[in-house]
């Protein structure tokens, strides 16, 4: 089908600043970038807590016990096995919550790979992790000592390595998987009011809603004004100059936003007192999934 | 910097979430002592600004990047002690709502980057500045107190997973979180930090001291306070 954009729309406009060469684009648009990132992941967040979900019917403090005992849980289990058995359990929870499975995995297998596969590579060879090569890389002259450091005759992978590894990328998989599950379930203002059933500060609370919201705004600034700036000037002139002056005048601006915002909240009665809106009575529903998830963990833990 | 879940053992996580929730009362209790009711809108600004410069990576030789954290400023402008919840609310909004930095490691990240790195730069603010209001010491002062208190907040952060392989280990020696000893994860976050991030933490916090200073020097906590 024929689009019915504008043909000067889709061409590349001259006047853009273009990327040096062999650079794709500087930490500024990327960071920009990163900001319209923010406004994705809060949006699908907020669509996946909306869906008729086992997750999603459930009390945010359930939830949150979920995340707690659950991490914990995984943290201290030693071997792949029972991180693998978790991941078993956990996989009809995701199901039953609807959060979009090939998606969602898709967002765990990357945490995985990142923090858990690229980051732990390293241990995997006998220079990092002393261990018996089961896969010979090199093999040199002979060993090497450079002060505290030891090269050892034949660098390889170890058996160890791969396990150290394994055990990271699943303990890593597993964690991202629990906490993904939370959040994409439940509201960030829900989880902010189950923390007050953990006898978290309500003062402290309201900083991070306080928090949360005006990033929003500031976000929205930040953008708006590399926008302007880049339909305003041609080329990287003065960047440094210009990053300089906009964190001043972000803050500049977060000052000015402050006092309205404190006139806005004494003009509507606040005199200090920190006061959140009261928690949701817990439900039978709530009740037999926190049994059930108590139970399981409690298997969990005991295997 | 943020330490992701499953580097950290609970040996290593409990204790220090012990000890970053005992700074987060002192902090609450002090800030409801000296904060007037304008000043909390004010807070979580601190905390937006900081969130807003943990956004830009910039890239680092080797494939990673980094970003400035602003505790050192916030620590200048409204004093240590907020600028621990300033940053920990950074901190845990982005562990709550990105997965930036494990749930397990809250405790530990804002021990590093919300209670470590203020509170070296605030100190070393007031040590190299004195009682003088020169404009030329001040700058240097918080250039220099943002590059101490990001390589402090670094160091910490390798000490906690350096320290792993030697108390969370299998009986056969095997680790069982960070597999990493001092000898790799100390060089390994001091290297880019002494070279890179710490010199940007270094000038943000130069450039907008200066900036404040020269347009409401009113404001700077630790120019009053002296």
């Amino acid at each position: 089908m024929e689009n019915k954009i504008p043909t000067f729309l889709l061409s590349n406009n001259p006047l853009l600043p273009k990327a040096r060469a062999g650079t794709s684009s500087s930490f500024i648009d990327k960071g920009i970038r990163h900001i319209a990132g923010f406004y994705e992941t809060i949006f699908f967040q907020w669509e996946l807590s909306r869906k008729d979900g086992l997750f999603q019917r459930l009390n945010a403090r359930t939830k949150v016990l979920f995340l707690v005992f659950y991490i914990f849980v995984v943290s201290v289990k030693k071997d792949v096995s029972s991180e693998i058995l978790i991941a078993v359990f956990l996989l009809p929870l995701i199901v039953m919550s609807r959060v979009g499975i090939f998606a969602f995995y898709w967002k765990v297998f990357i945490a995985g790979f990142f923090f858990g596969v690229l980051a732990g590579l390293p241990a995997a060879f006998n220079i990092f992790l002393p261990g018996e090569p089961i896969y010979i890389i090199l093999e040199l002259q002979r060993a090497h000592d450079f002060w505290i450091y030891h090269i050892p005759q034949t660098i390889g992978i170890t058996r160890e390595g791969i396990l150290v590894v394994s055990m990271l990328t699943a303990r890593v998989a597993n964690s991202v998987t629990i906490t993904l599950l939370v959040i994409c379930t439940t509201p960030f203002a829900e989880l902010v009011k189950a923390l007050k059933a953990f006898r978290v500060p309500e003062y402290f609370l309201m900083i991070i809603t306080l928090s949360y919201k005006y990033a929003f705004i500031f976000l929205k600034m930040m953008r708006d004004m590399h926008t302007a700036k880049k339909a305003r000037l041609i080329g990287n002139a003065d960047a440094a100059g210009w990053i300089a002056g906009r964190i001043a005048c972000i803050f500049n601006k977060t000052q000015h936003r402050c006092d309205e915002l404190y006139k806005a909240m004494s003009g509507r009665g606040f005199t200090g007192d920190v006061k959140l809106a009261k928690l949701e009575h817990v439900k039978a529903v709530d009740i037999i999934a926190g049994a059930g998830l108590l139970t399981l963990w409690m298997f969990i833990l005991i295997v | 910097m943020h330490i992701p879940d499953g580097y950290l053992g609970p040996q290593t996580y409990i204790p220090i979430f012990a000890v970053t929730a005992a700074f987060w009362t002192a902090a609450m209790r002090k800030l409801k002592k000296t904060l007037s009711v304008k000043e909390i809108p004010y807070l979580a600004m601190a905390s937006v600004f900081s969130f807003l410069l943990m956004m830009f990576n910039i890239p680092i030789p080797g494939g990673t990047t980094g970003h400035a954290v602003g505790a050192a400023f916030v620590a200048l402008l409204l004093g240590p002690w907020t600028a621990v919840i300033a940053i920990s609310v950074v901190l845990i909004v982005q562990a709550l709502v990105f997965g930036d930095g494990g749930v397990t490691a809250i405790g530990a990240n804002c021990f590093n980057m919300a209670i470590v790195m203020p509170f070296v730069s605030y100190l070393v603010f007031k040590l190299i500045v004195g009682h003088s209001q020169k404009v030329s010491r001040l700058s240097a002062a918080a250039f220099i107190s943002g590059y101490t208190g990001l390589l402090a907040s670094a160091l910490a952060t390798a000490l906690e997973l350096g320290i792993q392989p030697i108390i969370a280990a299998a009986p056969d020696g095997t680790p069982l979180y960070c597999p990493y000893p001092l000898s790799i994860t100390v060089p390994a976050m001091a290297v880019e930090h002494l070279f890179l991030l710490s010199i940007v933490e270094g000038m943000v916090t130069m450039l907008l001291l200066r900036y404040f200073h020269k347009h409401d020097p009113k404001l700077i906590y630790a120019i009053k306070e002296a």
